[in-house]
């Protein structure tokens, strides 16, 4: 009989040596040595206050133009600038933040923390960059507007998000082009400000020098006093109806299926996540043996939480073969209605667990992983050590934990369902799921 | 300093373990030396299916039993199909090493392969088929089809990997079972482990899983060669998901292994052009002329400059508002080229170069990103230590830019491939 070797404990993690301190700006700075390469991984997050004046369009142009020029710096001076000293730059914006991250040679950080600073704090938003840059984003919203996934997800949030910023709804071309550099610069002065930011640097760095290289790298920029986001109501589940979105002559469809759901900051959120793990955020899920392994109706179904800072939504997601849409949701539903109403076994527990726990140790072990993960949580509210609390709360998730948050939040009577296929093939198929409405 | 050991096993089966003490990781790929370009006319895509096969069940593991095993012990598995290759690998906790060796070993020794699996996955590669290319915009532009027909003429060189999905509904479990005789046998493997591993550890490990699988030969590698082309190539397709066109220039590339200096500049020439908003063509198309909304670049080998042998090419592909532009932004890759061509200031690549350096760090901090670059260059270059010393190379190869651009990087030799967007879509978005 040959034996399977034994798998042996899960990587530790140990975070006792971040340091974490607050600048005179209010900046918060959170830094740990790890010197695997010689690099240092940067994430800068600038939370962007009350969501009253949240604007897409302006989400979608000013983390590009943030980086087209500065009042020192034109924006090809910048782009050099970083080149030159080997900086690998990112930046991005949704709803709760500004976000800029950096891969950056160990023996420039000073001069990267420098040059950041230039273009988060003192960005110039020239007319003819940011004509170009709109343009841009002009051409982004019209491939979005047609990729099926993109009308799929933005079809799920408008339904948990109804009339919030976090539905995220595709800007209009039109509103893209009356957007113009008065409007970025307004919102940049008003709300991307030092009070409330958060820099995170992980890798070859003597961590206790960080404080005094963020002050001095962003100077005398001040500013803060935002005020908090209003949580977003929670909305009526539409239960066992279905939207569905009209692709005609789609070969397949985009099957998805979510509610709201309890974020980080909820006690039940690590059964929660477990829950959802089980279901379909793994490939040794009960979405994938049942829809990919046994079907054969999909190449890729899973499950997973998205989190906002002041809410959470569960979404399952299948492409799923034109033909087989109406079987693959009734799928979804039996495989949701399953684990709302009946206990897992033991050992899928416990799997997931170590599934969770072994890919969240694995990612703190690289520079890049744990500079992601601290920057989400940190500017997200938690505090640094809350990956080391939140594998300690999944080790202590049992059965009936898991069994009352999939019974919590995750029944198919919680959830909304949005189809988006070729609605001549497909509705009449759906209508015995639950009464079937058609949006172009 | 990083080392590589290497050792080959009696069966043939070549062992490359980059040791890491300080990580809680073990890293393990198997690389296959097969890839689509060795498909039959007829089995499109069969290669690909087959690498879905291996994830079926083997001898000691039943179907759905390798991902339980990697999963519920903490790791991550996945592989790929490329023109030259085909990997396997995971990434587990550094306590699961003989683990995640044995899962290895078993499918290697014994897949267990069953009509039913076969007629499975053969479905979930139709609907993979259509989530990335059929129902998406731009899917499989330009790599799929485009520019392999237009770039080459033989069948291995030139055909869809993904395959048709006729081939793909033709496949036989008895086709199933001579792939993997010709083409999975020990000694046409590269095992490649990194991490927090002992390297006489791994080798004991090894000899115990490995070395009971039984020696068979391993397949000789036909030439793929083709002649460069002999004038510029066009062709130009409708997609009707598309919003806004697109376009791809197609070059062929010097021989990435019997030529490796002039690939090396080739490689840096491609970053100089395309790599980030600081590339040449970048600063013309997107921020100065404002011709494209973004300009890019892809290599045959697909995600890397390091998955293909000969014969492969490099593209600089462009999306942009309207059609009319098609032509001026050839004109500024053509401009931009002829000035590279004629020489570049000294110390002018050395920001492309730094650029480089913290990529290909970032790239080694991931321990299956390094198993897996090891593993390349140990079975297409016989050299794993280069993923440790790539950069100086890269660097070494500096003034060989211009002649590449000169002599490679030609209108007369290069395809072009337009993508033009449909009724619908124009429609939609309008």
């Amino acid at each position: 009989v040959t034996v399977i070797p034994d798998a042996g404990p899960l990587p530790a993690v140990d975070l006792s040596d971040v340091c974490d301190t607050v600048t005179s700006a209010g900046i918060r700075v959170v830094a740990v040595r790890r010197p695997n390469v010689p690099l240092v991984q940067l994430r800068i997050h600038v939370p962007l206050g009350d969501v009253a004046a949240r604007d897409g369009t302006v989400l979608r142009l000013l983390p590009k133009t943030l980086l087209a020029g500065t009042g020192a710096r034109s924006g090809s001076q910048v782009a050099a600038d970083f080149q030159r000293l080997g900086i690998l730059v990112g930046a991005g914006a949704d709803v709760d933040d500004l976000s800029v991250s950096a891969g950056v040679p160990a023996g420039v950080l000073a001069d990267a923390l420098a040059q950041l600073a230039d273009v988060v704090a003192h960005p110039a938003f020239p007319q003819a960059e940011v004509a170009g840059e709109r343009e841009r984003v002009v051409q982004e919203v019209m491939q979005e507007a047609v990729d099926p996934m993109s009308i799929a997800t933005h079809g799920l949030d408008a339904q948990l998000f109804p009339r919030h910023p976090y539905a995220d709804p595709l800007p209009t071309v039109a509103a893209v082009r009356r957007t113009g550099r008065a409007r970025l610069s307004q919102f940049h002065e008003g709300r991307v400000v030092p009070s409330g930011s958060v820099v995170v640097a992980v890798g070859d760095i003597n961590p206790e020098r960080l404080p005094q290289l963020v002050e001095d790298a962003f100077g005398p920029w001040r500013g803060g006093g935002v005020s908090g986001l209003l949580a977003p109501p929670a909305p009526e589940p539409r239960s066992s109806g279905v939207l569905l979105v009209d692709r005609p002559g789609a070969v397949q469809s985009n099957v998805r299926v979510g509610a709201r759901c309890a974020g980080r900051h909820d006690g039940g959120f690590p059964a929660l996540s477990l829950a959802s793990t089980v279901l379909g955020g793994y490939f040794t899920s009960r979405l994938v043996d049942n829809l990919r392994e046994r079907h054969g109706y999909t190449y890729s179904p899973r499950s997973s939480i998205d989190e906002h800072r002041l809410a959470a939504a569960f979404a399952v997601r299948a492409e799923v073969g034109t033909e087989v849409t109406a079987a693959a949701l009734s799928e979804i539903r039996y495989e949701l209605a399953r684990l709302a109403t009946t206990e897992v076994a033991a050992e899928e527990l416990e799997a997931a667990r170590r599934y969770t726990s072994g890919v969240l140790s694995m990612a703190a072990a690289t520079q890049s992983g744990l500079a992601g993960m601290l920057g989400a949580f940190v500017s997200h509210g938690l505090d640094p050590d809350y990956l080391e609390r939140f594998l300690r709360a999944l080790s202590e998730v049992d059965v009936g934990a898991l069994a009352a948050a999939a019974a919590r939040f995750l029944g198919p009577a919680a959830m909304t369902t949005v189809v988006v296929g070729d609605a001549a093939v497909v509705a009449a198929g759906l209508e015995p799921l639950g009464d079937v409405t058609v949006v172009q | 300093v990083a080392t590589i050991e290497q050792a080959t096993l009696d069966n043939g089966l070549r062992v490359v373990v980059s040791p890491d003490a300080a990580s809680p990781v073990a890293a393990v790929s198997v690389l296959y030396d097969v890839g689509f370009r060795s498909e039959p006319e007829g089995a499109t895509g069969f290669a690909h299916l087959f690498e879905h096969l291996m994830f079926q069940g083997s001898e000691n593991l039943p179907k759905g039993e390798f991902g339980r095993v990697i999963q519920g012990n903490g790791g991550i598995f996945n592989g790929f199909t490329r023109p030259d290759a085909t990997a396997y690998f995971e990434q587990v906790p550094a306590g699961a090493l003989e683990l995640a060796l044995f899962c290895e070993a078993d499918r290697m020794r014994a897949p267990r392969i069953t009509e039913e699996n076969l007629a499975n996955q053969i479905a979930v590669v139709k609907e993979e088929i259509r989530v990335n290319v059929l129902n998406q915009p731009y899917g499989g532009f330009p790599w799929l089809e485009d520019l392999p027909q237009l770039m080459f003429r033989s069948f291995p060189n030139a055909h869809n990997g993904y395959g048709s999905f006729g081939d793909l509904e033709a496949a036989s479990l008895e086709e199933v079972r001579g792939f993997f005789d010709a083409y999975y046998a020990p000694a046409n493997a590269v095992l490649s482990v990194a991490g927090g591993v002992d390297p006489d550890e791994v080798m004991r490990l090894t000899t115990r899983h490995f070395a009971g699988i039984a020696r068979r030969q391993a397949p000789a590698r036909p030439s793929f060669a083709e002649p460069l082309p002999d004038g510029e190539r066009r062709a130009s397709r409708v997609d009707d998901l598309a919003p806004l066109p697109a376009v791809a220039l197609g070059y062929r590339v010097p021989n990435p292994i019997e030529d490796e200096q002039r690939y090396f500049a080739t490689v840096l020439l491609v970053s100089l052009l395309t790599s980030g908003p600081a590339s040449r063509l970048y600063d013309r198309l997107v921020r100065r002329d404002k011709l494209a909304a973004d300009v890019g670049s892809m290599w045959g080998g697909l995600d890397s400059a390091w998955f293909s042998r000969d014969p492969t090419y490099v593209a600089v592909i462009a999306h942009y508002p309207g059609e009319e532009l098609t032509e001026p932004i050839i004109s500024v890759v053509d401009a931009e080229l002829e000035a590279i061509a004629g020489g570049i200031a000294p110390g002018a690549l050395d920001p492309v170069l730094a650029q480089a350096a913290s990529a290909h760090w970032m790239g080694l901090d991931s321990k299956y990103n390094l198993a897996l670059q090891a593993a390349f260059f140990a079975q297409q270059r016989q050299s794993p230590a280069l993923v440790f010393d790539l950069v100086d190379r890269l660097a070494a190869a500096a003034e060989l830019v211009p002649e590449v651009a000169a002599c490679w990087f030609r209108p007369d030799r290069r395809a072009v491939c337009t993508l033009v967007p449909g009724a619908t879509a124009g429609g939609a978005s309008s």
